[in-house]
């Protein structure tokens, strides 16, 4: 520092500002950088935000008749009557199989030829729930699906069963049954939950925005990093150096550029989020510490690949997907809970899974700035660690 | 056209001269090692990363404490057919209990994955129901992060209701209209009876089938994803060369303007060929996720080059400068991506957004994909998939060359 006079900020401070302003301008004349640091955010949350959604509407279930007899139009008829389910009907099995293996269909229900028939013998009819085993929806459609076929086949069982103990002609006894179920109260089934809501359970943005806004921070600051290394090539930042300022208040001046560009990009996301789409975000000081010390871990992460990349042209071209891939990794794309083990490890490689751990504590588990001390060190100290080698290495290159 | 003095050196035929464009740009580009980290290294990464994140899909095994609090011979004659009918061989395993603290604390620690509870005097409340009285309820208690769980414990609780539901609705459609005439040994036998009766509909699972194989899936989206960035950064050297000036010497040479853009072209065409090509290969070799009837892919995948290469001209063609260019292809790829499920397993995006992945060539390639590998589809099944992307890719590349003919030929 140097320290000009008691009430003006030194020289150096004042070169730091004004390289920000100047980087500021630049980028504000630049739609594509707005974009990509604006609208894409705010629209992929949306769109996110719209699959995740999505889950909670009805339910599509197709259905193939092979039995064509009344039993199963009744079964059919049951299906179609709750609000849950959609049923389209199919003609045959290998076209629900297929609408299945497709994932244009979670899941189809089969009733078998003969059908109808074994009820009438009073043996146990099989239908036959068509799903990918693979996928948690399978255990959730079969209980759906399940509750609808136990209802109906309540009735068929106690009309054969009051027919056998002499109440009268089966068929007509079906209509009396039907009236008694609607009359009685059936054994409820009350559920509690507990631990934390499920991630997508509480407001379909909840996941999507902080996510969003840890890749998208980190993607820019890399992304960012094109102008410097153009300035590098151009001898921009060489000439600079002509002027009385040191390398290091250059290095200053870009830094507090992509500092304050990750901080309105996080201010932004956090205020739409909560503002449109009513995310709770979480403690409010532990929110504002998380930015502040993620937005520099970016601002850290883009100075390096600024010092270190030869040709602007590489930045964008290696930096997008490869932060994409750290985004995948850390649990942007979906949550870490869903991965196997060892890829929950591996992503913790990357900084976006520990600020997402953080993110999740603050906005689902209700903690406060105490609940993510743990995951702000490790990020600070990954920030530190990145700040302090591309300072020291862009105060060599930037003189060379 | 020059080549009417024949005394002078012959021009080269114009095939020749796109030939050798052609391979020029095709030899720099692979020296180049950025081309084949974004044609087919960094996809299939994230193809491996995205598949072994849904790959594996649900490997489930669940413990279940199934806590008495009733302890009613009516309670304690459920629990055991529930316990005594779970096979061997299943993935859940049913747990007897009588202590609902402890069955909370395993169920905090983890032991337990979730409790189905009959609370007390649950057997004493049931009577009551055939004339119409409110039953108790049971109750479940799930942990949110094991979904599927305490999607199974529901099951069971919502069985052990239909089997009670079903014997009290035997048992009062037997009685109702002729309850009064009954002598009580009669009644107590029908009320006897009744308590075996079962639902006489069973539901069976079935699994679908293969289905897509997330890598392959994945493999193909991201491929096509970065093939805006391979075929885009060709058309882009059109634009640098004009600034440096290699085009205005290349020009100088008897050559037409038309066989140095159809030999770029051309070599845009098959880097971005070779790059889906290989991913096509590796995924299915390396990670054993085969994309299904090699024709069709195959023909997938031209068709699919070929449109991205259009639109990569056209935006392209629009941009002023090369930084331009980058930037807005980043976008267009971005986005249509995004549009097209490029990032999310088919089927998983609501209507009108399924709807809105055919505008962009992303979706009718992705779409034919899942066709061919998950459905078994074949050649025919998929041309007019084919028929769109390659309409895609003429109408687009044709409005791109006019443009960028006009920008960097002038």
């Amino acid at each position: 520092m140097t320290a000009t006079g008691a009430h003006r900020p030194p020289a150096s401070a004042r070169a730091v500002v004004a390289i920000a302003r100047t980087d500021l301008a630049r980028l504000v004349r630049d739609p594509v950088a707005l974009f990509f640091i604006v609208v894409l955010p705010v629209v992929i949350m949306l769109l996110i935000g719209a699959t995740f959604g999505a889950q909670g509407q009805r339910t599509t279930v197709g259905v193939v008749d092979l039995d064509h007899s009344a039993a199963s139009a009744e079964l059919t008829a049951a299906l179609r009557a709750g609000d849950l389910l959609e049923v389209p009907e199919y003609g045959s099995e290998a076209a629900l199989r297929q609408d299945v293996r497709i994932q244009n269909l979670p899941g189809g229900v089969v009733i078998p030829a003969g059908y109808g028939a074994s009820l009438g013998r009073g043996e146990v009819a099989v239908v036959t729930l068509v799903a990918d085993q693979k996928s948690g929806t399978a255990v959730t459609l079969a209980r759906v699906v399940g509750n609808v076929i136990d209802r109906d086949g309540q009735v068929l069982a106690a009309a054969r069963f009051a027919a056998g103990h002499g109440a009268g002609e089966e068929s007509t006894l079906v209509e009396r049954s039907r009236d008694v179920q609607a009359r009685i109260h059936q054994v409820g089934v009350e559920v509690e939950t507990t631990g934390r809501e499920s991630l997508t359970s509480v407001n379909r943005y909840a996941y999507t925005a902080p996510s969003n806004l840890v890749l998208f921070v980190f993607i820019n600051s890399i992304v960012g990093a094109t102008a410097l290394v153009e300035s590098r090539r151009l001898g921009v930042t060489r000439r600079m150096l002509a002027a009385p300022i040191s390398a290091r208040t250059i290095v200053f001046g870009a830094g507090l550029t992509r500092l304050l560009i990750a901080l309105v990009q996080s201010v932004l996301i956090v205020g739409v989020g909560a503002l449109v789409f009513g995310v709770s975000w979480g403690d409010p000081v532990a929110v504002t510490v998380l930015v502040l010390v993620f937005a520099l871990l970016a601002t850290g992460a883009g100075l390096l690949i600024g010092a270190l990349a030869h040709k602007p042209e590489q930045v964008p071209s290696l930096g997008i997907p490869i932060s994409i891939g750290m985004a995948m990794l850390g649990g942007c794309m979906w949550p870490l809970e869903i991965v196997p083990p060892a890829l929950r490890t591996a992503g913790h490689l990357t900084p976006h899974a520990w600020a997402m751990d953080a993110w999740i504590t603050l906005g689902f588990e209700g903690g406060g700035l105490g609940a993510i001390a743990g995951d702000l060190l490790v990020l600070g100290a990954a920030a530190t660690v990145l700040l302090g080698l591309a300072v020291w290495r862009l105060q060599r290159t930037l003189v060379t | 056209m020059s080549g009417g003095d024949e005394p002078c050196a012959p021009s080269p035929a114009p095939w020749r001269v796109s030939l050798v464009v052609a391979a020029n740009d095709l030899r720099r580009k692979i020296r180049d090692r950025t081309a084949v980290l974004m044609g087919v290294v960094t996809p299939l990464v994230m193809a491996g990363v995205i598949g072994l994140a849904f790959g594996g899909g649900i490997s489930f095994a669940a413990t279940i404490t199934v806590v008495d609090v009733d302890g009613s011979a009516l309670s304690t004659g459920l629990i055991d057919g529930l316990v005594d009918g779970m096979p061997a061989d299943a993935p859940v395993r049913l747990v007897r209990s009588s202590d609902l603290d402890a069955a909370r604390r395993d169920l905090a620690a983890g032991s337990a994955d979730a409790v189905i509870i009959v609370p007390a005097g649950f057997g004493a409340s049931i009577p009551a129901m055939s004339t119409g009285g409110q039953p108790g309820s049971l109750r479940v208690l799930t942990d949110a992060n094991k979904r599927i769980a305490g999607d199974v414990a529901r099951s069971i609780a919502d069985g052990v209701s239909a089997r009670i539901g079903a014997s009290v609705l035997s048992i009062t459609t037997a009685l109702e209209p002729r309850g009064a005439t009954l002598d009580a040994a009669a009644i107590a036998g029908i009320v006897q009876d009744g308590q075996q009766v079962t639902v006489p509909i069973a539901l069976a699972t079935a699994d679908a089938g293969d289905r897509y194989p997330p890598v392959a899936y994945f493999g193909a989206s991201m491929g096509i994803l970065f093939l805006f960035f391979t075929v885009g950064s060709g058309a882009r050297s059109l634009i640098i060369e004009r600034k440096e000036g290699t085009l205005a010497r290349v020009r100088a040479a008897p050559v037409t303007d038309g066989a140095v853009l159809f030999g770029k072209s051309l070599g845009v065409l098959v880097l971005g060929l070779a790059s889906l090509l290989c991913i096509w290969a590796i995924t299915t070799v390396v990670f054993r996720s085969p994309w299904g009837d090699p024709w069709a892919v195959l023909a997938v995948i031209m068709a699919a080059v070929i449109a991205v290469t259009g639109v990569s001209t056209l935006v392209t063609g629009l941009a002023r400068t090369d930084a331009q260019a980058d930037g807005l292809t980043s976008v267009v790829a971005f986005v249509f991506a995004l549009l097209g499920g490029s990032f999310l397993q088919p089927g998983s995006l609501p209507g009108v957004l399924d709807k809105l992945t055919l505008i962009t060539p992303n979706g009718w390639a992705l779409r034919a994909f899942t066709l061919i590998g998950a459905g078994g589809a074949g050649l025919a099944d998929v041309l007019p998939h084919v028929g769109v992307l390659l309409s895609i890719g003429i109408v687009t590349a044709l409005v791109g060359v006019r443009a960028l003919r006009t920008k960097a030929l002038a």
